[in-house]
């Protein structure tokens, strides 16, 4: 009954497409600006790790700390009237910041330290900016002892620091290189693995229009709707693999099988490379699961019409909500 | 390559993961441990698709290949390095199907051959897991 009143709605709504430019003004056409990569930012931990009343400087020796990657010592000595705190363990393969707020400077300053797992000197940073009375330099030692000094003379007094783990990536372009070709080869593996993954349940032409640019229509033929799946230009392939995603890495859009556009949508698998979340969408659908998608998926750009919406309401109820509750 | 030949009690399972996907196969013996990660895998949210019997090719140690197994004909045709093997266990990043294959409660394989996707049915309990071919997909989510 569906198929017949879907059929019916859509001659409708074509034959009031014809009319609507003699009734009408035209609307101006809306560019739709083109989609973004997706920026994944990797999550980075920070941990709190003295308490406010208390001064680094003045803290006991060789407290313990226990942080994500490993167990840190924060000690403290004094050299003249600089004091120098350490933290020492930090595993040499992770890169942290150390953000350290002080009073009793000027306008409450924050020093900002990257420290690395190299000789290099870590770089200072202030906000806001004060030229210092006494001017100090920093280093790092590479067996794991971090250090960091203040950079005023007199009394300061340090109240709160973070240790924050930052991507590595950022701070040494020898690790980067160095990097860069094992995850070539990852993704090269990973890509290679799901177009066989694919080619083994029958994709394999599909895959090939989709990684062309084009679209790809999967359906099941009991149902009224197709899934047409789309990669732009944006989209990468290597999605999933090196980076989180927490969206589906192409374009998904819901139609019936008479063409009316139902709304696209957004559903996707933890950890899982583009290929393979194309793979999982086929499965569904083809397996005629396609509910467990349109129960989870969030639902955009939703069809306007509403007769169209209340025909597919009542043969799928559980899309009541994500269709007509806007 | 030889064809590998289909084992009356062999069953499967694919597992998508961040790398790809990953097929381990078991047998009667096993299907006991085997149930308890799939158990856990559906209380995670995890979904099943069972189809029919297949081809596949088990991946076997080089140095698990001994002269008995020559002598019966019982050589897998996909033999890698043992340090290739050890390498494929950790990328796995599943610390639930690496236990299985480095307690040698199932081996990892290739699907061979083709496969209809509208074969595929979805599993209701694990017990419909562990005694077929299967298909493992990890939660799905809105985004």
């Amino acid at each position: 009954m569906s198929f017949a009143q879907l059929a019916i709605r859509e001659a409708a709504i074509n034959q009031s497409l014809l009319l609507a430019p003699l009734l009408a003004d035209i609307p101006e056409e809306i560019e739709e600006e083109p989609q973004l990569p997706a920026i994944v930012t990797p999550p980075s931990r920070s941990t709190f790790i003295t308490s406010d009343s208390t001064a680094l400087i003045t803290q006991s020796v060789d407290t313990n700390i226990i942080l994500p990657g490993g167990e840190f010592e924060i000690t403290s000595a004094t050299t003249g009237n600089i004091t120098s705190s350490y933290i020492r363990n930090i595993p040499t393969n992770r890169w942290y910041m150390v953000q350290t707020s002080a009073t009793n400077v000027p306008t409450n300053a924050t020093t900002l330290r990257v420290m690395t797992s190299t000789n290099s000197t870590a770089t200072t940073i202030m906000t806001p900016y004060f030229t210092p009375t006494t001017s100090t330099t920093s280093s790092i030692i590479y067996d794991g002892t971090g250090t960091y000094t203040n950079i005023c003379s007199g009394q300061v007094i340090y109240t709160n620091t973070y240790l924050t783990e930052v991507d590595c990536n950022i701070h040494n372009p020898n690790v980067q290189r160095r990097r860069d070709f094992g995850v070539k080869k990852l993704i090269k593996g990973s890509i290679k693995r799901a177009l066989k993954l694919l080619d083994n349940f029958g994709m394999e032409e599909d895959t090939k229009i989709f990684l062309n640019g084009e679209a790809i229509e999967v359906s099941h033929p009991d149902s009224i709707f197709k899934f047409v799946i789309h990669k732009d230009k944006y989209n990468k392939v290597s999605a999933g693999i090196t980076n989180a995603i927490y969206s589906t890495p192409f374009k998904l859009s819901l139609f019936t099988k008479s063409n009316i556009h139902v709304a696209d949508l957004c559903v996707y698998a933890e950890n899982t490379p583009m290929l393979d979340q194309l793979f999982m969408v086929a499965m569904y659908v083809k397996s005629g699961n396609e509910e467990d998608l349109l129960r989870k998926a969030n639902y955009r750009a939703l069809c306007q019409d509403k007769e169209t919406k209340e025909i597919i309401v009542l043969e799928h109820p559980y899309m009541k909500q994500k269709l007509l509750s806007r | 390559m030889n064809t590998a030949v289909i084992e009356e009690n062999c069953f499967s399972c694919t597992f998508l993961n961040s790398l790809g996907d990953i097929t381990i196969v078991w047998d009667e013996q096993n299907k006991e441990h085997i149930l308890e990660v799939i158990r856990k895998k559906m209380s995670e949210g995890y979904s099943f698709f069972t189809t029919k019997k297949y081809m596949f090719g088990k991946i076997t140690r080089k140095s698990a290949i001994t002269t008995r197994d020559l002598n019966r004909g019982k050589i897998e045709d996909i033999i890698i390095t043992d340090e290739e093997f050890d390498k494929m266990v950790t990328d796995m990043k599943d610390e639930d199907i690496a236990s299985l294959v480095r307690n040698k409660q199932a081996s990892p394989a290739k699907i061979k051959g083709k496969k209809e996707m509208t074969a595929l049915v979805k599993a209701s309990k694990p017990e419909d897991v562990i005694a077929s071919q299967s298909v493992g997909i990890k939660p799905i989510r809105g985004g």
